[in-house]
């Protein structure tokens, strides 16, 4: 319960950053808290609790045994995925806050 | 579990999904290598897309005689395999994609970069209208995203970086949310993938209606995320306005589409959904009357015709829908195309537009006119709230389409005398003209263009 209450409050900070600050690069950072307090969000829902990783071996047991134990693989697929999607947003809109940057001559 | 129809793999769709990312890379490289040799860039994509459509015809063809076809990539099978699936209607869809992003390729380009990210933006978009599964959907529209950043961005006009970013953190945090709630589909239902979805009965409410919507609320765009279009499609490079103004609505209904079609929807909530399209027609048309310059006016009046078309979505008249968004995106292309190069027709350009204008107010014998009719039937036959929101945009939408033509006249009077053209100009004409023709025999052949749009958009 606090876990979620941390992550909320996590996406609250960001999300709120992101909308209100008149800083464009305090805003990408707002944008990329919230990002990441998603991502936390979506590993909590594959989690659970006394697990083991999602590789089977041969000394995994059973594969009906191991795929009760195992994590979910999925969310954490998804998030890799995501983050990986995230930085290249990051990467570009920082290009863009040099662009205009140079364009203003500032 | 599947649909019935899962039927054999086709050869173009690995091709499909392939060679897009194999050329963009290849392209992106040349570009980045050697920037002198900008031309050959250009030259390359023009052939890649022309391959593009070439197969995208085939494979229609091919599917004349099956429903639908799909692969799972790797052969694993969902929830953790990806599928790609093909039927008539995303076919339909990719190819309409495919002519209107050979016309970004020949519009003339200041930067070589851009070739590339056209290519980019076209991986997106054929990743999004392909895919048959949640998450995916979220990382094509994000590709999508990243390359539409690009082409707002690479203007030279002097806020196309402001624009761009403003356009970059709505959309960031619009698109986290719809991944934070497909996560949450993950979760209830064990699986991303549509039909999986659709067998399990989940009511879209809530929190999961809107992180699942938002980001086509934000595309389309509606009240009250409709801010950023102006300002974006003002600053951007042409590609980026023929993008924001006719692609980007495209993405939007086909999004919506899918989400009302694999989940159950509430009334109340397509009411809702409903009225706030209702209430963007009515603003939109007001700004579109009394906004002066032509590229505002052009984006009010794509925010109309997309916010009906939604309307009739939202009421489950998803074929009238479908009718009304191709005539927007038809009509869209050729408008903006004749603006952006009048020399193309020599001192004729006025003819294509008013063709256009024609067909998006909803004109006899032009495609949207049966769409009009319908979706103001439906205004009407919802309550007489929403018939007196249909009175206002009607009246607003006859003053908004003279303001337009008025717009397109002043700016005719600064038209150079024709030069010769080019081969990329000659595309471009011909795709126009070809635009024309569409819009003709869509128009004539009204009852049998709703009949397969019915067919291929049913209700849900």
């Amino acid at each position: 319960m606090q876990g979620i209450m941390l992550l909320c409050l996590l996406l609250a900070i960001g999300l709120y950053i992101a909308a209100v600050s008149k800083n464009i690069i305090k805003k990408l950072i707002g944008l990329n808290v919230f990002v990441d307090g998603i991502h936390l969000i979506v590993v909590s829902i594959g989690y659970a609790k006394n697990s083991i990783p999602p590789i089977f071996f041969n000394g995994s047991g059973t594969l009906t045994t191991f795929v009760a134990k195992a994590v979910d693989p999925l969310p954490q697929a998804m998030i890799l995925t995501s983050i990986v999607i995230d930085t290249a947003t990051t990467a570009l809109a920082l290009i863009l806050i040099y662009a205009l940057k140079w364009k203003r001559g500032a | 579990m599947f649909h019935p129809f899962l039927t054999k793999d086709i050869f173009a769709i690995p091709v499909f999904v392939a060679m897009p990312i194999l050329i963009s890379i290849m392209l992106l490289e040349s570009a980045l290598i050697a920037r002198r040799e900008s031309k050959y860039v250009r030259e390359l994509t023009f052939i890649a897309f022309s391959i593009l459509i070439l197969l995208s015809s085939i494979s229609i063809k091919t599917l004349a005689s099956s429903v639908e076809s799909s692969i799972f990539m790797g052969k694993w099978i969902p929830p953790f395999g990806i599928q790609i699936l093909l039927n008539r209607s995303n076919l339909a869809i990719i190819l309409l994609i495919a002519m209107t992003s050979l016309g970004f390729v020949c519009i003339e380009t200041e930067y070589s970069i851009l070739n590339p990210l056209i290519l980019l933006l076209f991986i997106g978009l054929l990743g999004f209208f392909l895919t048959n599964d949640l998450f995916n959907m979220f990382v094509f529209m994000e590709i999508t995203a990243t390359a539409s950043f690009g082409l707002a961005a690479i203007s030279k006009k002097k806020d196309s970086a402001k624009a761009a970013l403003f356009y970059l953190i709505p959309a960031g945090i619009t698109t986290t949310l719809f991944f934070l709630s497909a996560a949450m589909v993950y979760g209830l239902a064990g699986t991303l993938n549509f039909w999986q979805i659709s067998t399990k009965a989940i009511e879209l409410g809530g929190f999961l209606a809107a992180g699942l919507l938002l980001p086509f609320i934000f595309k389309s765009p509606l009240i009250p995320l409709h801010k950023w279009k102006v300002n974006v499609v003002r600053n951007s490079s042409p590609q980026g306005i023929l993008f924001f103004t006719s692609l980007s609505p495209l993405m939007a209904f086909y999004g919506f589409y899918k989400i009302f079609e694999n989940f159950k929807v509430p009334l109340k909530l397509a009411y809702f959904l409903a009225f706030i399209s209702g209430t963007t027609c009515v603003l939109a048309s007001i700004n579109a009357s009394s906004s002066k310059d032509f590229l505002s006016s052009l984006v009010y009046c794509s925010i109309v015709n997309t916010s009906l078309a939604l309307f009739a979505l939202f009421l489950n008249f998803p074929g009238i829908a479908f009718m009304q968004i191709i005539a927007t995106v038809l009509s869209e292309f050729v408008m903006i195309t004749v603006y952006l190069k009048p020399n193309i027709f020599a001192d004729r350009g006025e003819i294509p537009f008013l063709i256009a204008l024609l067909s998006i107010a909803g004109m006899p014998f032009t495609p949207s006119f049966i769409s009009k009719v319908g979706i103001i039937t439906a205004f009407f036959s919802a309550s007489q709230i929403f018939g007196l929101i249909a009175c206002v945009v009607v009246v607003f939408s006859s003053i908004y389409i003279f303001n337009l033509y008025k717009c397109f006249e002043k700016r005719e009077e600064h038209v150079k005398k024709a030069r010769t053209i080019d081969i990329y100009e000659r595309t471009l004409k011909y795709l126009i003209m070809g635009f024309i023709v569409s819009i003709f025999l869509l128009g004539i052949f009204q009852t049998e263009f709703y009949k397969i749009s019915v067919l291929l958009f049913p209700k849900w």
